[in-house]
């Protein structure tokens, strides 16, 4: 009963930190700079724990980090001198990165069973186990606390620098002649991404990240929006439903949590704008002739 | 022993892929769609993994066949939505990408619940595993590279005509837009046959990188599409014969890894260059 | 106003003698040389327009004065300083805008930018004068009326003239405009002039590049004649002005 609970609420929150991360950072560039995240930092990971050994040792966030930067130097190095557009470049970035780590966990972690799936798709379920016990009773996830810090950070970061990001995502060149740190700025929200998705690893799993994100697509879907803070309202509110709806559906036909809520957050708008198509043409065939 | 009496085998399928892989990710690239690659990769695990629900047979043929079906309709429906709801490129390939590879994700987990045997296979598709490659059929999937090398080999004009100008073309050119379609059509085609060498995370990538770092070192298209086809067979051959040598690294990334390693080289060498 | 800009008031710009002076800019673009040897200045309060031929390095030129461009060798000065010091004081209105036309913004927003300044780390909340600057700014150009449409909506002359509006809001003492009457009606064009000369009374400079000839003499008293290097620089109003035009474009 309170693992529904749980099931609900952290949910709730992954979507809530992906809708705002996506809102900034799929404007920012290209709509891929999350997805490539969650690939890059498997490198980083993996090169923790070996050192490590242990899965939750601070080594991993540390590792994930430092493999993003190394990432986005990369990109901007590919860039520069091989004049590419950006998304290739961010494709041959991360794929290098995720390329070595997949290769470094073959040489050096055959004897260690990991579960794949989590890897792909993630499992709220064992982010459950690892929780604070109150008399023995009540529990509370830890991944719920740094959900919930990782939000508040973020709502910082956007209080702090609204106006800045604003500039940079409509118009970068001219934040830049007015004097905006763009450089820094970035590095800031990319290292944040980095801890973020570290974070939520477990509940979303590197590769369905991107289903997650797709939110920011579904923000872009119907954009009238004038205002970046109704944007972001109107995307948290869509998304939170989608999160509820996934999440009841994935607990009855017992389906990974991520997998659905980011599988129905692109299926509404596709599904609405079909029947549209299919209205469209039934009425012109009627109507028209 | 065993595994190196298939080098032989495997180096005339790398030569084989190697050639089309080269003129789809010329296309591709010049076309501006290199992230066609990943989307038909990713789009393409729902129809493996739901076929092979419904025949529960180890056969690829059939998972080949619902991958490319599944790949298709990605693709049309990704242009479809560029097309009538005036979606940036960018976010309608990114929408169909993780729709359908979540719907994918979302048919392993009822596999597995059925308890379906053989299911390691659909993990070949994904990262790629060179063992798993069934090489009795190795001589259609070869007839096929070829086919598909003589269809872009011919259509290397209309290729230069499209990309140039793809309005332009179709008002001038009648059978402009078909052909359009046949090449991604072959390029799909051709993407699902490597996946199991390369596994659909990576794959992307490979189509990627040997045309952009043939973009990148000259101007005239026709050397671009020797230059990359010349960099996937080298990434091939050379991704499966140290998967051979050590059999326990995966040949996806290994393959995968080789082009994007040439890139870091020029851009290196570039680098110095302006120093 | 804060502190920060009032350190510049306007007898400052009075008191100088060249808003701009530039010496020996080189500037390449893919190994092939743009610019050579580029030396100019500009006076004070005057309207300077740049002239030349397609691929005479005209917006290579601006780019490079702001840094947007990496150049060689080259001595910038504005108002005798460094650029670094007056940035706030120069505003650019670039050719081909690298703008997100998906973002959700409005024209007043757009606009508003404008009057952002680097020292606010709240900005929420507009002052009053910023405000009234920023209406005003988009009363000059004429699209007051379109200050909550979003900038997708506009037809491509409103949304230049929504970028010089930001330019107006920004208070600036020098322009640099990348072909700003590209896409505008006569009408629009004579009234933001109007609005350049009453600058001309404020000291303000402006630098556009322009590439309407007939116009030149009316709207313009300093002109840059350039072809990869400076054909000629100084007032417009001389003898023999229209035959150094004519010979550039042959």
């Amino acid at each position: 009963m309170l693992a529904t609970f749980y099931f609900y609420l952290i949910s709730i929150l992954v979507v809530i930190l992906y809708t705002i991360l996506g809102a900034i950072t799929t404007p920012l560039k290209s709509a891929f700079l999350i997805d490539a995240t969650g690939h890059t930092i498997i490198f980083g990971m993996v090169i923790g724990f070996l050192i490590s050994h242990s899965f939750n040792s601070p080594l991993l966030f540390i590792g994930a980090v430092i493999s993003t930067l190394l990432m986005n130097n990369l990109n901007n190095f590919l860039q520069k001198y091989l004049k590419l557009s950006y998304d290739s470049s961010i494709g041959m970035s991360f794929s290098l990165f995720f390329c070595l780590g997949v290769i470094i966990l073959s040489i050096f972690a055959k004897h260690i069973h990991f579960d794949l799936d989590m890897l792909l798709v993630g499992n709220i379920e064992y982010s459950l186990y690892d929780a604070i016990y109150i008399f023995n009773l009540f529990f509370i996830p830890k991944i719920v606390f740094l959900l919930i810090f990782f939000i508040i950070l973020l709502l910082y970061i956007l209080y702090i620098f609204y106006y800045q990001i604003i500039m940079i995502l409509f118009d970068s060149e001219y934040a830049l002649i007015r004097g905006i740190d763009v450089k820094y700025i970035t590095s800031i929200i990319l290292i944040y991404a980095s801890l973020a998705i570290v974070c939520s690893f477990n509940v979303t799993g590197a590769l369905v990240l991107m289903g997650i994100a797709t939110s920011s697509f579904g923000l872009y879907w119907n954009n009238n929006s004038k205002s970046f803070f109704n944007f972001i309202k109107k995307g948290l509110t869509y998304n939170i439903i989608i999160a509820l709806i996934g999440c009841t559906l994935a607990i009855y036909f017992d389906f990974p949590i991520a997998a659905t809520i980011s599988f129905l957050s692109a299926t509404f708008p596709i599904l609405i704008f079909i029947f549209n198509e299919i209205k469209v043409f039934i009425y012109d065939l009627i109507f028209i002739k | 022993m065993l595994i190196y009496s298939l080098i032989p085998n495997l180096i005339i399928l790398s030569i084989a892929i190697g050639f089309p892989i080269g003129f789809l990710s010329s296309y591709l690239v010049v076309r501006r769609w290199s992230l066609l690659g990943d989307i038909i990769s990713h789009a393409s695990l729902p129809g493996i993994t739901y076929s092979f629900l419904f025949y529960k047979s180890n056969n690829t043929f059939y998972l080949l066949i619902g991958g490319i079906l599944s790949s298709i309709v990605s693709v049309i429906l990704s242009f479809i939505l560029q097309k009538y709801k005036n979606l940036p490129k960018d976010s309608s390939f990114g929408l169909v990408l993780s729709w359908f590879f979540t719907f994918g994700m979302i048919g392993i987990s009822i596999l597995q619940k059925a308890n379906v045997e053989g299911q390691y296979i659909i993990n070949s598709f994904i990262f790629g595993n060179i063992l798993t490659f069934p090489f009795k059929d190795i001589y259609w999937k070869i007839f096929i590279c070829f086919f598909i090398s003589i269809l872009f080999l011919f259509s290397i004009k209309i290729q230069k005509m499209i990309t140039f100008d793809p309005c332009f073309s179709s008002l001038r050119y009648k059978y402009s837009e078909l052909w359009d379609c046949l090449l991604l059509v072959s390029g799909i085609t051709i993407i699902c046959l490597c996946l199991q060498i390369v596994g659909i995370l990576l794959i992307g990538t490979l189509i990627i990188s040997p045309g952009v770092i043939a973009k990148v070192l000259t101007n005239s298209y026709g050397k671009m599409i020797l230059l990359s086809i010349f960099i996937s067979i080298l990434s091939f051959i050379g991704g499966v014969i140290i998967s051979m040598r050590f059999t326990f690294l995966p040949t996806g990334p290994l393959i995968a890894l080789i082009p994007i390693l040439i890139a870091i080289f020029i851009a290196f060498k570039r680098y110095l260059k302006e120093k | 106003m804060n502190e920060y800009r009032q350190e510049f008031s306007n007898s400052f710009f009075f008191n100088r003698k060249n808003a701009l002076f530039v010496e020996n800019l080189n500037a390449k673009y893919e190994n092939i040389n743009i610019l050579e040897n580029i030396s100019f200045y500009v006076p004070n309060g005057s309207l300077c327009a740049i002239v030349g031929p397609n691929g005479a390095g005209k917006s290579t030129l601006l780019k490079s004065i702001l840094g947007l461009h990496k150049s060689r060798n080259e001595d910038i000065l504005f108002w005798n300083d460094t650029y670094s010091k007056f940035k706030d004081y120069i505003a650019y209105v670039p050719q081909k805008k690298s703008v997100d036309w998906n973002f959700p913004i409005n024209v007043f927003d757009i606009v508003s930018s404008g009057v952002y300044d680097i020292t606010r780390k709240f900005s929420f909340f507009m002052s009053y004068d910023d405000e009234i600057l920023v209406e005003n700014a988009m009363k000059t150009v004429g699209i007051e009326k379109l200050y909550d449409c979003h900038i997708n909506e506009l037809s491509g002359g409103q949304q230049q003239k929504v970028f010089i509006a930001r330019a107006f809001a920004q208070n600036a003492y020098l322009y640099l405009m990348d072909e700003p009457f590209a896409g505008l009606d006569e009408m629009s064009m004579k009234k933001i002039f109007d609005v350049f000369k009453t600058f001309k009374k404020e000291n303000r400079t402006l630098i556009a590049v322009h590439h309407d000839l007939k116009t030149l003499k009316d709207y313009f008293d300093w002109i840059i004649l350039i072809k990869k290097n400076i054909i000629y620089f100084g007032p417009i109003d001389i003898e023999g002005i229209s035959e150094k035009i004519e010979s550039v474009f042959k």
